[in-house]
């Protein structure tokens, strides 16, 4: 008798499948939800990543950074404390890596040059930046929410200044800057509210290759990148912010993200870019 | 016992039917609602779906990564000066000399009007057809809706440019009145081609903003794009031109751009 109920039970089952399938696709079909497919990876490629952001919100200076740049240090460290889920004693170490970065490279003292502005910063997640494509994972439409934020230095200097380290001698204009911090790209969830934990997430570390300068149309974004299980990888792309007036803007933010940096296999490539 | 075992067969040929009915007619309704709304089936990468609603139409992201000697320290093939753009124009776009003609007339009032510049009269200019030279090795790595091969599409670009030569720079007109951009900035009105599997999608852009190489020899791409496949859109991104060897001329490219469509366009 009881097998007889189960097997009653199985048949119900499979009816209801049978016709659950084929109404869920209709819906789906219906409200033009479109399936989540897995990027492939170009050849000669270990990763590849596409960024893009395109929030519409009112900045408090034109910037996009949280609290804009001038009060942009506590927010970038609550960046730190809460998304990167630093000590106060691994901020520390984090903001002199990135000191030790820019005095190497680019010459900057960043904490006794008058022409630099050194200030840790989060990039407001306003901005809505997420990841639209990585290869060999399946994303979401709505990509994956990419946190961003870390240690900055700006020629606030209206002459500017001139490089030290591997850019010794050039002379940059004010509103160049360097950079050296980290996206937070969260797999699951919107990524925003949920998901603190480091549950689900991969981290990507960046820093300048080059000095970025800005103009009233945003800036290239050059940077060089790195991750655990990527390796070293090159970020390219741009933020164009466009002001919509009464002090809204959409940062039209577009980055391609390739590890390793220029792809092919060949390592004579990677040396030089 | 014996008139169990046909019924319990009955039951069952019943239950079957009845699944391979719902089945068949649900997927019926499917498929008629789905073509009844114009959709087509994806198959490769999924098209975003943003905040902003940049690209919901669909994207592309376009990358160039190789390493030449160039004729001139450009990506242009033939060089600045002697690349006409016309071998792209006929072999590749298979026009007639009228209809280059044409396109040639449009590209020059786009010119005049978008940024205030006669190409006849202004001698602070070249203005030249173009073709991008093959070498760059540019591909389309990701094409909403597109299984894209890992060896990405093949893309042709070609069009007509402007480039500044006067060393002092020009100040623009048109939409960009007073704006001064300095030498070698360019302007550019032309045309990406990917070469996909099953089809051709043609993508014609025009300079949103003015193309201006950094003193890191790099600049921001930024296009109002119009295509066959998602229409109109913006393309966005970075060229970057390291020039490896000043004597061999040996350049190495890195472009990254991202077509959303619909885009994201200046305020200007």
């Amino acid at each position: 008798m009881k097998s007889k109920n189960l097997s009653q039970s199985i048949k119900i089952l499979f009816i209801l499948l049978a016709i659950s399938l084929p109404v869920a696709s209709v819906f789906a079909h219906g409200l033009n939800i479109e399936k989540s497919r897995t990027s492939p990876l170009p050849s000669g490629y270990s990763k590849y990543i596409v960024f893009l952001g395109d929030g519409v919100y009112q900045s408090v200076d034109g910037s996009i950074m949280t609290g804009g740049i001038a009060n942009a240090n506590e927010p970038g460290l609550e960046f730190q404390r809460n998304i990167m889920n630093r000590s106060e004693d691994e901020i520390a170490t984090q903001r002199q890596k990135a000191l030790d970065f820019f005095q190497e490279r680019f010459g900057f003292n960043g904490e006794n040059d008058p022409d630099i502005l050194f200030t840790a910063y989060e990039v407001n997640p306003k901005n809505e930046i997420h990841a639209v494509t990585v290869s060999h994972e399946k994303v979401p439409r709505k990509g994956w929410f990419v946190h961003d934020g870390g240690f900055m230095a700006l020629v606030i200097n209206p002459a500017g200044t001139t490089l030290g380290g591997e850019f010794s001698g050039i002379h940059v204009p004010a509103n160049t800057s360097v950079v050296f911090g980290e996206y937070k790209v969260m797999r699951a969830g919107d990524g925003k509210d949920n998901n603190k934990n480091n549950e689900d997430t991969f981290v990507i570390r960046y820093r300048s290759k080059e000095p970025l300068a800005f103009t009233q149309f945003g800036s290239v974004v050059r940077c060089e990148l790195d991750n655990d299980d990527y390796g070293p990888g090159f970020n390219g792309g741009m933020f164009g912010p466009v002001q919509l007036g009464d002090g809204f803007l959409q940062p039209n933010i577009k980055s391609v993200l390739t590890f390793p940096p220029l792809g092919p296999n060949n390592q004579h490539n990677q040396d030089r870019f | 016992m014996k008139n169990q075992k046909p019924q319990k067969r009955k039951t069952w040929l019943l239950t079957l039917s009845i699944i391979m009915t719902a089945i068949v007619s649900l997927s019926l309704i499917n498929t008629t609602f789905a073509t009844n709304n114009n959709l087509k089936k994806i198959k490769g990468s999924s098209t975003p779906k943003l905040h902003g609603g940049t690209a919901d139409n669909g994207y592309i992201v376009f990358v160039a990564n190789g390493r030449f000697e160039s004729v001139d320290g450009s990506i242009l093939k033939d060089g600045i000066v002697n690349g006409d753009g016309l071998n792209f124009q006929k072999n590749v776009m298979n026009r007639t000399n009228d209809e280059i003609n044409e396109l040639r007339q449009e590209a020059i009032n786009f010119f005049n009007q978008r940024f205030g510049i006669d190409v006849e009269t202004n001698t602070s200019i070249i203005f030249t057809g173009y073709e991008m030279d093959p070498r760059i090795n540019l591909k389309a790595f990701t094409v909403s809706g597109e299984k894209v091969p890992a060896n990405g599409y093949p893309v042709d670009d070609g069009g007509w440019a402007i480039i500044i030569t006067d060393p002092a720079g020009i100040t623009l007109g048109g939409s960009w009145d007073g704006f001064h951009i300095p030498a070698n900035s360019m302007l550019l009105f032309g045309e990406v081609v990917i070469n996909t599997d099953s089809d051709i999608i043609n993508v014609h852009y025009e300079s949103d903003t003015p193309f201006v190489l950094d003193q890191f020899n790099a600049a921001q791409v930024r296009f109002k794009s119009e295509n066959n496949k998602f229409g109109e859109g913006s393309i966005g991104g970075i060229a970057r031109l390291n020039m490896l060897n000043s004597e061999s001329l040996l350049l190495q490219v890195d472009i990254k751009n991202i077509l959303t469509a619909p885009g994201i366009l200046s305020e200007f």
